[in-house]
Protein backbone atom coordinates (compact mmCIF):
# COMPACT_ATOMS: atom_id res chain seq x y z
CA UNK A 1 0.00 0.00 0.00
CA UNK A 2 2.31 2.54 1.26
CA UNK A 3 4.30 1.40 -2.26
CA UNK A 4 1.52 1.90 -4.27
CA UNK A 5 0.78 5.30 -2.37
CA UNK A 6 4.65 6.33 -3.31
CA UNK A 7 3.91 5.31 -6.83
CA UNK A 8 1.35 7.72 -6.82
CA UNK A 9 3.02 10.44 -5.83
CA UNK A 10 4.89 10.29 -8.65
CA UNK A 11 2.35 10.16 -11.76
CA UNK A 12 2.56 13.68 -12.84
CA UNK A 13 6.25 13.65 -13.29
CA UNK A 14 6.42 10.12 -15.14
CA UNK A 15 3.89 11.93 -17.15
CA UNK A 16 5.81 15.42 -17.90
CA UNK A 17 8.52 12.75 -18.80
CA UNK A 18 11.16 14.34 -15.53
CA UNK A 19 11.59 11.22 -13.47
CA UNK A 20 15.37 10.02 -12.86
CA UNK A 21 15.43 6.50 -14.66
CA UNK A 22 15.08 4.39 -10.97
CA UNK A 23 11.62 6.20 -10.55
CA UNK A 24 11.21 5.95 -14.04
CA UNK A 25 11.03 1.87 -14.06
CA UNK A 26 9.37 1.45 -10.44
CA UNK A 27 6.45 3.34 -11.98
CA UNK A 28 6.47 1.62 -15.39
CA UNK A 29 6.90 -1.67 -13.24
CA UNK A 30 3.58 -0.77 -10.99
CA UNK A 31 1.47 1.01 -14.23
CA UNK A 32 1.28 -3.09 -15.02
CA UNK A 33 -0.27 -4.60 -12.02
CA UNK A 34 -2.26 -1.45 -10.95
CA UNK A 35 -5.39 -0.28 -12.63
CA UNK A 36 -6.15 2.78 -10.19
CA UNK A 37 -2.72 4.34 -11.36
CA UNK A 38 -2.97 3.29 -15.38
CA UNK A 39 -6.17 5.25 -14.81
CA UNK A 40 -4.77 8.21 -13.16
CA UNK A 41 -2.31 8.35 -15.67
CA UNK A 42 -4.80 9.03 -18.60
CA UNK A 43 -6.29 11.16 -16.96
CA UNK A 44 -2.60 13.40 -15.95
CA UNK A 45 -1.85 12.79 -19.88
CA UNK A 46 -5.32 14.21 -20.62
CA UNK A 47 -4.63 17.23 -18.02
CA UNK A 48 -1.49 17.76 -19.42
CA UNK A 49 -2.89 18.17 -22.89
CA UNK A 50 -5.75 21.14 -21.47
CA UNK A 51 -2.41 22.63 -19.94
CA UNK A 52 -0.66 22.60 -23.43
CA UNK A 53 -2.98 23.53 -25.67
CA UNK A 54 -5.08 26.13 -23.90
CA UNK A 55 -2.99 29.10 -23.67
CA UNK A 56 -3.81 32.45 -22.53
CA UNK A 57 -3.69 35.36 -24.07
CA UNK A 58 -1.22 37.67 -22.57
CA UNK A 59 -1.31 41.12 -23.58
CA UNK A 60 2.29 42.44 -24.13
CA UNK A 61 3.50 45.00 -21.72
CA UNK A 62 5.51 48.25 -23.09
CA UNK A 63 9.00 46.78 -23.07
CA UNK A 64 10.63 50.09 -24.55
CA UNK A 65 8.62 52.17 -21.90
CA UNK A 66 9.75 49.55 -19.25
CA UNK A 67 14.05 50.00 -20.78
CA UNK A 68 14.05 53.59 -21.10
CA UNK A 69 12.87 54.13 -17.13
CA UNK A 70 15.33 51.44 -15.90
CA UNK A 71 17.06 53.08 -12.81
CA UNK A 72 21.60 52.98 -13.14
CA UNK A 73 22.79 50.38 -11.76
CA UNK A 74 24.80 50.93 -8.48
CA UNK A 75 27.71 52.08 -8.66
CA UNK A 76 30.30 49.17 -9.42
CA UNK A 77 32.61 48.61 -6.05
CA UNK A 78 34.83 46.03 -5.69
CA UNK A 79 32.99 43.02 -4.96
CA UNK A 80 34.29 40.20 -2.01
CA UNK A 81 34.86 37.08 -3.99
CA UNK A 82 32.62 33.83 -2.85
CA UNK A 83 34.61 32.55 -0.79
CA UNK A 84 35.28 35.91 1.77
CA UNK A 85 31.74 36.65 2.37
CA UNK A 86 31.05 33.57 3.82
CA UNK A 87 34.41 33.77 5.69
CA UNK A 88 33.63 36.92 7.05
CA UNK A 89 30.14 35.97 8.05
CA UNK A 90 31.46 33.39 9.90
CA UNK A 91 34.20 35.42 11.68
CA UNK A 92 31.11 37.69 12.47
CA UNK A 93 29.29 35.27 13.89
CA UNK A 94 31.96 33.60 15.80
CA UNK A 95 32.48 37.19 17.53
CA UNK A 96 28.89 38.18 18.02
CA UNK A 97 28.24 34.65 19.65
CA UNK A 98 31.51 35.14 21.78
CA UNK A 99 30.42 38.60 23.19
CA UNK A 100 26.94 37.56 23.55
CA UNK A 101 27.96 34.23 25.70
CA UNK A 102 30.22 35.78 27.89
CA UNK A 103 27.91 39.10 28.31
CA UNK A 104 24.43 39.03 27.11
CA UNK A 105 22.82 36.14 27.10
CA UNK A 106 24.25 34.25 30.45
CA UNK A 107 21.41 32.59 31.25
CA UNK A 108 19.68 32.12 27.82
CA UNK A 109 19.41 29.39 24.74
CA UNK A 110 22.68 30.28 22.41
CA UNK A 111 21.73 32.37 19.92
CA UNK A 112 23.14 32.40 16.13
CA UNK A 113 22.15 34.27 13.05
CA UNK A 114 20.62 31.37 11.59
CA UNK A 115 19.19 28.41 14.01
CA UNK A 116 16.71 25.59 12.61
CA UNK A 117 13.79 25.02 14.74
CA UNK A 118 11.85 21.73 14.03
CA UNK A 119 8.20 21.65 13.41
CA UNK A 120 5.76 24.41 12.66
CA UNK A 121 5.98 28.11 14.84
CA UNK A 122 3.16 30.03 16.06
CA UNK A 123 4.72 33.23 15.03
CA UNK A 124 4.50 34.40 11.68
CA UNK A 125 7.84 33.60 9.14
CA UNK A 126 8.73 36.00 7.01
CA UNK A 127 11.27 35.73 3.43
CA UNK A 128 13.72 38.23 2.48
CA UNK A 129 16.13 39.04 -0.47
CA UNK A 130 18.30 41.30 0.20
CA UNK A 131 20.19 43.30 -2.72
CA UNK A 132 24.01 42.48 -3.18
CA UNK A 133 24.93 46.23 -1.97
CA UNK A 134 23.53 45.44 1.41
CA UNK A 135 26.38 44.91 4.03
CA UNK A 136 26.44 41.93 6.36
CA UNK A 137 25.82 44.42 9.35
CA UNK A 138 22.73 45.63 7.57
CA UNK A 139 21.50 42.53 6.97
CA UNK A 140 21.69 41.95 10.87
CA UNK A 141 20.23 44.56 11.97
CA UNK A 142 17.10 44.45 9.43
CA UNK A 143 16.98 40.36 10.31
CA UNK A 144 17.47 40.77 13.98
CA UNK A 145 15.11 43.25 14.95
CA UNK A 146 13.26 42.53 18.61
CA UNK A 147 13.73 38.93 19.35
CA UNK A 148 13.05 37.85 15.85
CA UNK A 149 14.97 34.67 14.97
CA UNK A 150 16.77 33.60 11.46
CA UNK A 151 15.78 29.96 10.79
CA UNK A 152 17.67 29.91 7.35
CA UNK A 153 19.61 31.57 4.73
CA UNK A 154 20.79 33.12 2.96
CA UNK A 155 19.77 30.21 0.07
CA UNK A 156 20.76 29.44 -3.05
CA UNK A 157 18.90 32.61 -4.15
CA UNK A 158 19.80 34.46 -1.60
CA UNK A 159 15.99 34.25 0.54
CA UNK A 160 16.59 34.59 4.29
CA UNK A 161 13.58 32.93 6.50
CA UNK A 162 12.88 34.96 9.79
CA UNK A 163 10.51 34.12 12.41
CA UNK A 164 9.22 37.06 14.01
CA UNK A 165 9.72 37.62 17.72
CA UNK A 166 6.53 38.20 20.08
CA UNK A 167 7.05 41.86 19.98
CA UNK A 168 6.86 42.25 15.90
CA UNK A 169 3.71 42.56 14.05
CA UNK A 170 4.49 40.73 10.48
CA UNK A 171 2.76 43.75 8.67
CA UNK A 172 4.65 46.61 10.14
CA UNK A 173 8.05 44.44 10.01
CA UNK A 174 7.17 43.98 6.44
CA UNK A 175 6.17 47.15 5.30
CA UNK A 176 9.19 48.53 7.37
CA UNK A 177 11.76 46.12 5.04
CA UNK A 178 9.58 47.37 1.86
CA UNK A 179 10.53 50.96 2.09
CA UNK A 180 14.03 49.91 2.90
CA UNK A 181 16.70 50.17 -0.50
CA UNK A 182 18.39 47.35 0.59
CA UNK A 183 15.46 44.95 0.46
CA UNK A 184 15.03 43.21 -2.87
CA UNK A 185 11.99 41.44 -1.46
CA UNK A 186 10.18 40.48 1.81
CA UNK A 187 6.84 38.87 2.37
CA UNK A 188 5.31 36.69 5.00
CA UNK A 189 5.67 32.80 4.39
CA UNK A 190 2.63 30.67 4.00
CA UNK A 191 2.02 27.71 6.33
CA UNK A 192 1.64 24.50 4.71
CA UNK B 1 22.97 25.96 -17.57
CA UNK B 2 22.57 28.20 -20.40
CA UNK B 3 25.68 29.94 -20.30
CA UNK B 4 24.26 32.87 -23.00
CA UNK B 5 21.69 33.56 -20.65
CA UNK B 6 24.27 33.83 -18.13
CA UNK B 7 26.13 35.88 -20.09
CA UNK B 8 23.06 37.67 -20.54
CA UNK B 9 22.84 38.61 -17.04
CA UNK B 10 26.63 39.62 -16.41
CA UNK B 11 25.84 42.14 -19.05
CA UNK B 12 22.45 43.14 -17.30
CA UNK B 13 24.36 43.51 -13.95
CA UNK B 14 26.75 46.17 -15.99
CA UNK B 15 23.86 48.14 -16.70
CA UNK B 16 23.40 47.12 -20.22
CA UNK B 17 19.64 47.93 -21.03
CA UNK B 18 20.11 46.46 -25.13
CA UNK B 19 20.80 42.71 -22.70
CA UNK B 20 18.00 43.76 -20.31
CA UNK B 21 16.02 43.78 -23.48
CA UNK B 22 16.96 40.74 -24.69
CA UNK B 23 16.06 38.90 -21.77
CA UNK B 24 13.35 40.52 -21.17
CA UNK B 25 12.11 38.87 -24.47
CA UNK B 26 12.78 35.77 -24.27
CA UNK B 27 11.50 35.32 -20.94
CA UNK B 28 8.06 36.97 -21.69
CA UNK B 29 6.10 34.25 -22.88
CA UNK B 30 7.09 32.15 -20.08
CA UNK B 31 6.84 34.54 -17.52
CA UNK B 32 3.05 35.61 -18.66
CA UNK B 33 2.05 32.13 -18.97
CA UNK B 34 2.85 31.38 -15.58
CA UNK B 35 2.17 34.59 -13.99
CA UNK B 36 -1.68 34.15 -15.79
CA UNK B 37 -1.96 30.71 -14.39
CA UNK B 38 -0.64 31.44 -10.98
CA UNK B 39 -2.44 34.66 -10.41
CA UNK B 40 -5.66 34.29 -12.51
CA UNK B 41 -6.05 37.44 -12.99
CA UNK B 42 -5.12 39.33 -16.48
CA UNK B 43 -4.63 42.71 -14.61
CA UNK B 44 -2.16 41.91 -12.59
CA UNK B 45 0.16 39.96 -15.02
CA UNK B 46 1.97 42.87 -16.73
CA UNK B 47 2.52 45.03 -13.58
CA UNK B 48 4.01 41.54 -12.26
CA UNK B 49 5.96 41.04 -15.20
CA UNK B 50 8.09 44.12 -15.07
CA UNK B 51 8.62 43.91 -11.26
CA UNK B 52 9.84 40.75 -12.11
CA UNK B 53 12.18 42.03 -14.73
CA UNK B 54 13.04 45.41 -12.13
CA UNK B 55 14.20 42.69 -9.79
CA UNK B 56 16.51 40.58 -12.35
CA UNK B 57 17.89 44.03 -13.34
CA UNK B 58 18.48 45.06 -9.63
CA UNK B 59 20.22 41.26 -8.95
CA UNK B 60 21.80 40.62 -12.19
CA UNK B 61 25.14 41.03 -10.00
CA UNK B 62 24.33 38.71 -7.01
CA UNK B 63 23.33 35.82 -9.31
CA UNK B 64 25.75 33.25 -8.64
CA UNK B 65 25.38 30.67 -10.98
CA UNK B 66 24.33 28.08 -8.41
CA UNK B 67 20.98 27.52 -10.64
CA UNK B 68 20.21 28.17 -13.83
CA UNK B 69 18.90 31.27 -15.02
CA UNK B 70 15.32 30.50 -15.63
CA UNK B 71 15.22 28.52 -11.83
CA UNK B 72 16.59 31.90 -10.63
CA UNK B 73 13.62 34.02 -12.80
CA UNK B 74 10.38 31.57 -12.14
CA UNK B 75 11.34 32.11 -8.36
CA UNK B 76 11.14 35.62 -8.33
CA UNK B 77 7.96 35.48 -10.42
CA UNK B 78 6.48 33.24 -8.08
CA UNK B 79 7.47 35.19 -5.23
CA UNK B 80 6.04 38.48 -6.70
CA UNK B 81 3.11 36.19 -7.91
CA UNK B 82 1.98 36.11 -3.92
CA UNK B 83 3.51 39.38 -3.21
CA UNK B 84 0.87 40.65 -5.59
CA UNK B 85 -2.35 38.68 -4.83
CA UNK B 86 -1.89 39.22 -1.35
CA UNK B 87 -1.37 43.22 -2.08
CA UNK B 88 -4.59 43.47 -4.12
CA UNK B 89 -6.59 41.47 -0.88
CA UNK B 90 -7.73 39.14 -3.34
CA UNK B 91 -5.36 35.98 -1.94
CA UNK B 92 -8.49 34.40 0.13
CA UNK B 93 -11.28 35.04 -2.11
CA UNK B 94 -9.86 33.57 -5.27
CA UNK B 95 -9.60 30.00 -3.91
CA UNK B 96 -13.32 29.75 -3.50
CA UNK B 97 -14.14 31.87 -6.55
CA UNK B 98 -14.91 31.14 -10.22
CA UNK B 99 -13.48 33.48 -12.91
CA UNK B 100 -15.41 34.99 -15.64
CA UNK B 101 -15.58 33.32 -18.52
CA UNK B 102 -13.67 34.75 -21.49
CA UNK B 103 -15.54 36.42 -24.89
CA UNK B 104 -15.56 33.39 -27.34
CA UNK B 105 -13.41 33.98 -30.51
CA UNK B 106 -12.48 30.30 -31.39
CA UNK B 107 -15.17 27.67 -29.31
CA UNK B 108 -13.13 24.80 -29.07
CA UNK B 109 -10.33 26.23 -27.70
CA UNK B 110 -12.18 28.91 -25.92
CA UNK B 111 -13.81 26.02 -24.39
CA UNK B 112 -10.81 24.14 -23.19
CA UNK B 113 -9.52 27.46 -21.69
CA UNK B 114 -12.29 28.09 -19.88
CA UNK B 115 -12.81 24.55 -18.30
CA UNK B 116 -9.04 25.19 -17.26
CA UNK B 117 -9.43 27.94 -16.09
CA UNK B 118 -12.48 27.21 -13.47
CA UNK B 119 -10.65 23.74 -12.62
CA UNK B 120 -7.41 26.11 -11.95
CA UNK B 121 -9.56 28.54 -9.65
CA UNK B 122 -10.50 26.00 -7.40
CA UNK B 123 -6.60 25.61 -6.21
CA UNK B 124 -4.42 27.98 -4.53
CA UNK B 125 -2.34 29.82 -6.02
CA UNK B 126 0.75 27.42 -4.98
CA UNK B 127 -0.52 24.25 -6.15
CA UNK B 128 -1.42 26.16 -9.39
CA UNK B 129 2.01 27.00 -9.32
CA UNK B 130 3.39 23.41 -9.20
CA UNK B 131 0.87 21.93 -11.67
CA UNK B 132 2.00 24.66 -14.06
CA UNK B 133 5.73 24.05 -13.58
CA UNK B 134 4.65 20.25 -13.68
CA UNK B 135 2.61 20.04 -16.84
CA UNK B 136 2.90 22.71 -18.79
CA UNK B 137 7.03 23.63 -18.08
CA UNK B 138 8.26 20.11 -18.04
CA UNK B 139 10.23 20.42 -14.83
CA UNK B 140 10.80 17.43 -12.59
CA UNK B 141 9.72 17.83 -8.96
CA UNK B 142 12.90 18.47 -7.32
CA UNK B 143 13.41 21.42 -10.20
CA UNK B 144 9.96 22.98 -9.10
CA UNK B 145 11.08 22.69 -4.99
CA UNK B 146 14.60 24.89 -6.14
CA UNK B 147 12.18 27.05 -7.37
CA UNK B 148 9.51 27.50 -5.12
CA UNK B 149 12.00 27.50 -2.12
CA UNK B 150 10.63 24.40 -0.62
CA UNK B 151 10.86 21.28 0.42
CA UNK B 152 10.63 17.80 -2.61
CA UNK B 153 7.75 16.44 -0.16
CA UNK B 154 5.84 19.51 -0.04
CA UNK B 155 6.01 19.43 -3.65
CA UNK B 156 4.03 16.24 -3.70
CA UNK B 157 2.12 17.21 -1.04
CA UNK B 158 0.72 20.52 -3.18
CA UNK B 159 0.41 18.02 -6.09
CA UNK B 160 -1.42 15.37 -4.43
CA UNK B 161 -4.20 18.07 -2.88
CA UNK B 162 -4.13 19.59 -6.49
CA UNK B 163 -4.86 16.54 -8.23
CA UNK B 164 -7.47 15.64 -5.43
CA UNK B 165 -9.40 18.89 -6.15
CA UNK B 166 -9.03 18.07 -10.00
CA UNK B 167 -10.10 15.00 -9.82
CA UNK B 168 -13.67 15.80 -8.17
CA UNK B 169 -13.64 18.01 -10.88
CA UNK B 170 -13.30 15.64 -13.49
CA UNK B 171 -15.84 13.49 -11.73
CA UNK B 172 -18.45 16.46 -11.65
CA UNK B 173 -17.52 17.26 -15.20
CA UNK B 174 -18.50 13.92 -16.49
CA UNK B 175 -21.63 13.85 -14.62
CA UNK B 176 -22.91 17.00 -16.22
CA UNK B 177 -22.70 18.95 -12.73
CA UNK B 178 -20.57 22.06 -14.06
Amino acid sequence: MTHHLEIQELLPWFVNGSLNEAEQSLVDEHLDDCDDCSAAVKQLIDLSARFNSAGPAIASPDINTFIDNLPPQAATVPRRSRWQVPVLAACALLVVAAVSMTYLMPDDVYRTLSRSEPGHHSRPVVQVVFSPEATEREIRELLLQGDNQVLSGPSRHGVYRVLLGQTQRSDIYIARLKHNPDVIFVDREEKE
Amino acid sequence: MSSAETRLLQAIAGGDKAAMRELYQRYLPRLGRFLQRVTQDQELIQEAINDVMLTVWQGAAAFRGDSAVSTWILGIAYRKALDKLRSHRRYHDMVSSLPEPRAANDATEDAVQRDLDRMLALLTPEQRAVAELSFEFGYSYPEIAEILEIPANTVKTRMFYARQTMQAWYARASEGKL
